[in-house]
């Protein structure tokens, strides 16, 4: 079974069309990377393939799950959202934020039992986390907060990993670190995943397929999609500029700000 | 000291500023969380109108200030969930309103203006058993809708489209959440005060959120706080005979500052 299917697609919301004709798999072994301006619609294409809008109109299914039912299904994607920082005052450990990932899995009063702290510390361990493990959460910098979510993505056993811009507000070094374990995920567990990011080229040597988004439009395919000036024009405006240095695209444009 | 406590309005007294003085910090906990301090305020003046209104027309007041609370808390629902408008304006549009609604009632009831006033400061020896008994049923309701929801609330305010995506409700959370706090704010409206409730909500919780922990370990330190304070702050007013509310209020702030000292980080 491919983990998602989608099907000339329309996503938006109420009235508002923010992308249509969107098609595209993610099979087991894909790492597809989505990219386009600000306010193309990528949060809001991960947020209708996750169930939490509806899509306005073409199909979406989630591990054998239509999108317009509610299924549990839905809950084995991890998922890494685009957050900002949590405030300092936010009352949880790293332990309890990682826990929380089971919530979805739990009955209503159930409790928390020994095995699943210890699925919670392996998660932590495994994200290099284990000696904030009892820290308070919004304490943590920006990255290992982020390490921290992806954790807590972990701990529910995911069928398929999503990240909305894993990278954004996170230094130079901590990112690069972090790209690292996404791709170690996809390679050593197999773990289908879909990644929003503005800077593509760190995944080029493990990507599957490329999702471009922008003004509307959506387009599929390899890294020959980058070279396609036209295209790209249509997508982020007249002005963007791409260079391509060794094997490497940089996209150069007035309305291209923040990785 | 100990003989006022036979005489059976300082018994209804000292239970309702116990029931209250757990209740708002609870609730206190998520309104900081949440950033609807302001909100919260809100409703308890509208829930303040509402009561001047059923004075002025003879109604049990605390009816017409539930009926009010209630009526805002949907109103400020829909306008955030459906019109994209978020809490803290939505009151501002709504709060303006209904206190001119309560400044014009106030003028015509000018009998009545001293039982509102009462509620406007708090009131705490005028409590009746049936204010008493609301509070115990609004007490239990409220735990057991924390103890019910408390990983819905938890995940909804660590991120809200990452509950979405856990299977959480969060509009349906976040209308729960505004109808309790209506409630809770118009039930301790009598012994409290309109003007003094959020400041029992949210010094508590703030200073429970310093002591750090998990969430549920805060709520119930907000609890613990509260209740200390309050009947502290209680039995302060009863030793050098001040208005019970205010007192209370201002040994909550003690408590308040002392905390703060002690945990700077
Ligand atoms: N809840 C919402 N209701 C209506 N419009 C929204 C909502 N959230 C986002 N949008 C709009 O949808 C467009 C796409 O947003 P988003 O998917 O977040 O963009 P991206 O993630 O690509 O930066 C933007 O124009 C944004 O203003
Ligand atoms: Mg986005």
């Amino acid at each position: 079974m491919q983990p998602i299917v989608a099907n000339d697609l329309t996503i938006g919301y109420g009235k508002k069309t923010i992308a249509s004709g969107i098609n595209f798999v993610l099979e087991k072994n894909d790492l597809i990377v989505i990219i386009g301006p600000n306010g193309a619609g990528k949060t809001t294409l991960i947020k209708t393939i996750l169930g939490i809008i509806p899509p306005l109109s073409g199909y979406v299914e989630v591990l054998g799950c239509p999108a317009k039912h509610v299924c549990p299904h839905r809950k084995r994607i991890g998922y890494v959202p685009q957050i900002g920082r949590v405030p300092k005052d936010f009352p949880a450990t790293l332990l309890d934020v990682v826990l929380s990932g089971l919530y979805p899995h739990k009955e209503r009063f159930s409790k928390i039992g020994k095995e699943e702290k210890l699925l919670a510390m392996r998660a932590i361990s495994e994200m290099g986390l284990s000696k904030k493990i009892n820290e308070q959460f919004g304490k943590l910098s920006g990255g290992q907060q982020k390490r921290g979510l992806v954790a807590r993505a972990l701990i529910g056993h995911p069928d398929a990993l999503f990240f909305d811009e894993p990278t954004s507000g996170v230094d130079v070094a901590a990112a690069s670190d972090f790209r690292k374990k996404i791709i170690e995920l996809k390679e050593k567990e197999g773990i289908p995943i879909l990644i929003v990011t503005h800077d593509v080229n760190p995944y080029i040597p493990y990507l599957t397929k490329i999702l471009v988004i922008g003004r509307g439009k959506v387009r599929v395919g390899g890294i020959e999609l980058l070279r396609d000036i036209e295209f790209l024009k249509s997508v982020y405006g007249e002005s963007i500029k791409v260079l391509e240095i060794e094997g490497k695209f940089y996209l150069l444009s007035g309305d291209f700000h923040d990785v | 000291m100990f003989n006022y406590l036979l005489l059976p309005e300082y018994q209804r007294a000292f239970v309702a500023v116990l029931l209250s003085g757990i209740l708002l910090p609870e609730m206190g906990v998520l309104m900081v969380l949440e950033r609807f301090t302001f909100a919260g305020a809100g409703i308890a003046h509208v829930a303040f109108a509402g009561v001047t209104l059923f004075l002025l027309i003879g109604i049990n007041p605390l009816l017409g200030g539930v009926l009010f609370a209630l009526l805002s808390s949907v109103l400020m629902w829909h306008l955030l969930e459906h019109k994209g408008v978020n809490l803290d304006a939505g009151m501002g549009i709504i709060f303006a309103f209904f206190m001119a609604l309560a400044v014009i009632f106030m003028s015509l009831s000018r009998n009545y203006s001293g039982e509102a006033i009462s509620y406007l400061f708090g009131s705490v020896l005028t409590v009746s058993w049936i204010d008493v008994v609301l509070l115990l049923v609004v007490f239990l309701l409220v735990q057991v809708v924390l103890v019910a929801f408390h990983r819905d609330i938890f995940l909804l305010m660590l991120n809200r489209e990452l509950a979405e995506a856990s299977g959480v409700n969060a509009k349906g959370i976040n209308l729960l959440f505004l109808i309790l706090l209506a409630i809770v704010i118009t039930a301790c409206m009598k012994a409290m005060g309109a003007l003094l409730v959020l400041g029992m909500a949210v010094m508590p919780a703030v200073s429970a959120l310093k002591l750090k922990g998990s969430f549920v370990h805060v709520i119930v330190m907000s609890g613990i706080v509260g209740a200390f304070a309050s009947l502290l702050g209680f039995i302060t007013s009863l030793l050098i005979n001040t208005p019970p509310a205010a007192t209370i209020i201002i040994i909550t702030f003690c408590l308040f500052a002392i905390v703060m000292r002690l945990y700077k980080d």
